[in-house]
């Protein structure tokens, strides 16, 4: 057989056996909650004032119940469950009662992972480049401000940076706008509305991108790659090619930053996966529609189908990245991972 | 080629200190010494290749360049014009020295494109004549090198130091690590494709069974300084520095059933070497001088020299 093929079907066992565990803990977990979610929500629309007479409550219960797939045998829940789970279709809403909830994450999910995926692809690229270009520069002028401003800007908070960038792009010179991004069905039939939809998109999305990728690529990503290349140096593969005097830019290019992609890599997919949960802080400061408040608020109401679509959401969306890198990524990154199983 | 080295990194520790030494075309020189006693970064000195925190003084001068001295010139110009074309080197533990993610073709190719200024095709098929004509399958070079045993990654790097016929080869320990079949086989290869380009062979190793085998000369080195220089042959028959004795002493021989008398202690620290001559505290026949006093370079027969006291005229 060949070794792709080996690889392929046993990262895929993998992916299906976390899949699986991931699903569980999540069902037995829901179980194990005291508290009732029809019952939370019943006694929120109580609460709200509306009159029900016992009957109608009793009724109300039931289609709730129904609903959210909490009537039948154990085994009928289960299943039910696990369909609900793969399907991403948990029942109507509670925020936007009765659209499915599925359907208000989805409208929510492409600002999300266009946001993140771009910013997070971005900043781990540059962030990369840059590390290992400054440890190997020649002027130290350079690299030492390259350093210096990594070394001070990692440690900021990153709200407090994001309030100075909006404080300073929104407010001294107003290039962005302070109000919340409205979120427009994105519907393109002519070139016009194309356009329309990017500058939207642009005027949205420039700042809280902006901050994520300078807080993650000269923060984070920079200082690790550089920590790493500066140790992959002193490699005996990296100094046997400057014995032979292979040319710096081949050394920079094809030792070391080969070398340091393994682990970057790995960090990169664990990072990858995480933007669907989206990012809270950000959406927050930069009241950018997405997934993380969405959560946020979900999580505050008692809104459980939206949680658990999210939820549901971020798991697969972590194994299938995890997946996706370990079976093509790595095999691509690292011949020995290619030929040794 | 005359060299004369002081080192002096950050706690300035004097790897290499006074030497000078000549390396004569078509010849096999070997450095020995125990580990730490500057051996390597002597042969690096040589080879022009200072990293920090590694500095040297002193002149590498290189005759085939026209005297040109390598200490005082660009590393740019060593990597276009002296590294690999006039000089190549083999690391130690050359076993694991290829980059694992590249190919072994790769290797020669990068090198071959470099210096003979050709299209990748071409020096792919250099290559594979070259592999070939060192006796290796040319399906090597499809290889990447953890798919190799460490013997052959082994001669991969042997045969990536001859690749652009340099006139002198540095072997750093180059067969630490291999079993005694294959020390043999490598050295051979080494030895007779060095006999083929008439270039000098430079072999650095404590194995002094090595340099009985291979070299017409040796320089004994002892906490920095080069201690007794000697053809092979009289060095082993009559070894005059105490610590070559002793490094001579501790090999066996056939039929000789004595108990080998090995040294004790071991090499001074360098970063704050004993006052007078360094060997003493280790020396059987240590003196009031010896003590005190850094002895002198003696010359005792046509190219061997030995600095000790105890050869001194005085």
């Amino acid at each position: 057989m060949h070794p792709f093929v080996k690889h392929f079907i046993n990262r895929t066992i993998v992916l299906v056996v976390t899949l699986f565990i991931a699903f569980n803990i999540s069902y037995f977990l829901l179980r194990a909650i005291p508290t009732s979610a029809v019952d939370t929500m019943l006694n929120a629309i109580a609460q709200m004032g509306q009159r029900l007479d016992p009957e109608e409550f009793m009724r109300m219960r039931q289609t709730l119940l129904e609903l959210f797939g909490l009537t039948g045998s154990p085994l009928d829940q289960y299943l039910s469950y696990l369909r609900r789970f793969f399907t991403l279709d948990f029942g109507a809403s509670f925020i936007v009662f009765p659209r499915p909830a599925r359907e208000v994450v989805l409208r929510y999910l492409p600002w999300t992972v266009g946001l993140l995926l771009f910013t997070t692809v971005i900043s781990w690229s540059l962030g990369n480049i840059l590390g290992v270009t400054v440890s190997f520069a020649k002027n130290r002028y350079i690299s030492r401000f390259l350093e210096n401003l990594a070394i001070v800007l990692y440690p900021i908070p990153y709200y407090v940076f994001s309030l100075a960038l909006i404080y300073i792009f929104a407010f001294l010179i107003p290039i962005f706008t302070l109000s919340p991004a409205t979120m427009p069905a994105i519907r393109i039939s002519t070139l016009h509305d194309l356009l329309n939809v990017v500058i939207h998109l642009m005027k949205a999305a420039s700042l809280p991108a902006i901050s994520i990728i300078v807080i993650s690529a000269f923060g984070w990503w920079f200082i690790s790659s550089r920590n790493l290349s500066l140790v992959a140096m002193t490699e005996d593969y990296v100094i046997y090619a400057r014995l032979r005097g292979i040319d710096v830019g081949r050394i920079r290019r094809d030792y070391v930053l080969r070398g340091i992609m393994v682990p970057q890599v790995t960090a990169l997919a664990l990072a990858l996966g995480a933007i669907f949960s989206g990012a809270l802080v950000t959406e927050y400061i930069f009241a950018y529609p997405g997934l993380g408040s969405l959560l946020y608020q979900a999580i505050i109401i008692g809104d459980y189908p939206i949680a658990l679509t999210i939820l549901s959401l971020s798991m697969i969306g972590v194994t299938l990245a995890t997946w996706f890198l370990d079976t093509f990524v790595y095999y691509l990154v690292d011949p020995r991972i290619r030929y040794a199983r | 080629m005359f060299g004369e080295y002081v080192i002096s990194p950050q706690v300035s520790i004097k790897a290499v200190n006074n030497v000078s030494i000549e390396l004569k075309k078509n010849e096999v020189i070997g450095i020995a010494g125990e580990s730490g006693c500057g051996k390597s970064t002597l042969i690096k000195i040589l080879y022009g290749f200072l990293q920090p925190p590694l500095t040297a003084s002193g002149k590498v001068l290189l005759n085939t360049k026209g005297g040109l001295d390598l200490l005082s010139v660009s590393e740019d110009y060593k990597r276009e014009n002296i590294w690999w074309k006039i000089m190549s080197y083999i690391p130690q533990n050359s076993m694991n020295v290829l980059n694992p993610f590249m190919k072994i073709g790769d290797h020669f190719v990068e090198l071959l494109r470099k210096h003979l200024k050709i299209e990748k095709d071409e020096a792919y098929r250099v290559a594979e004549e070259y592999v070939m004509s060192m006796g290796m399958r040319k399906d090597v070079l499809k290889a990447f090198p953890h798919q190799l045993s460490g013997g052959m990654r082994q001669r991969v790097v042997v045969s990536l130091a001859l690749l652009l016929k340099p006139s002198i080869i540095f072997a750093d320990e180059p067969t630490t690590a291999v079993d005694v079949v294959l020390q043999k086989v490598l050295l051979q290869l080494l030895t007779d494709k060095q006999k083929e380009l008439g270039a000098t062979l430079v072999v650095v190793t404590h194995d002094m069974g090595v340099h009985a085998m291979i070299t017409q000369k040796v320089a004994v080195m002892y906490a920095g300084r080069v201690v007794e220089e000697a053809p092979t042959e009289p060095l082993f028959e009559d070894p005059k520095h105490p610590y070559t004795q002793a490094l001579i002493n501790s090999l066996p021989r056939l039929g000789d059933d004595r108990p080998r008398i090995g040294l004790s202690g071991s090499p001074p620290d360098l970063r704050n070497p004993p006052p007078g001559c360094e060997f003493h505290p280790r020396c059987p026949y240590a003196m009031d001088i010896c003590r005190r006093e850094k002895p002198l370079r003696v010359k005792i027969d046509k190219d061997r020299y030995v600095v000790c006291w105890l050869y001194a005229k005085r």
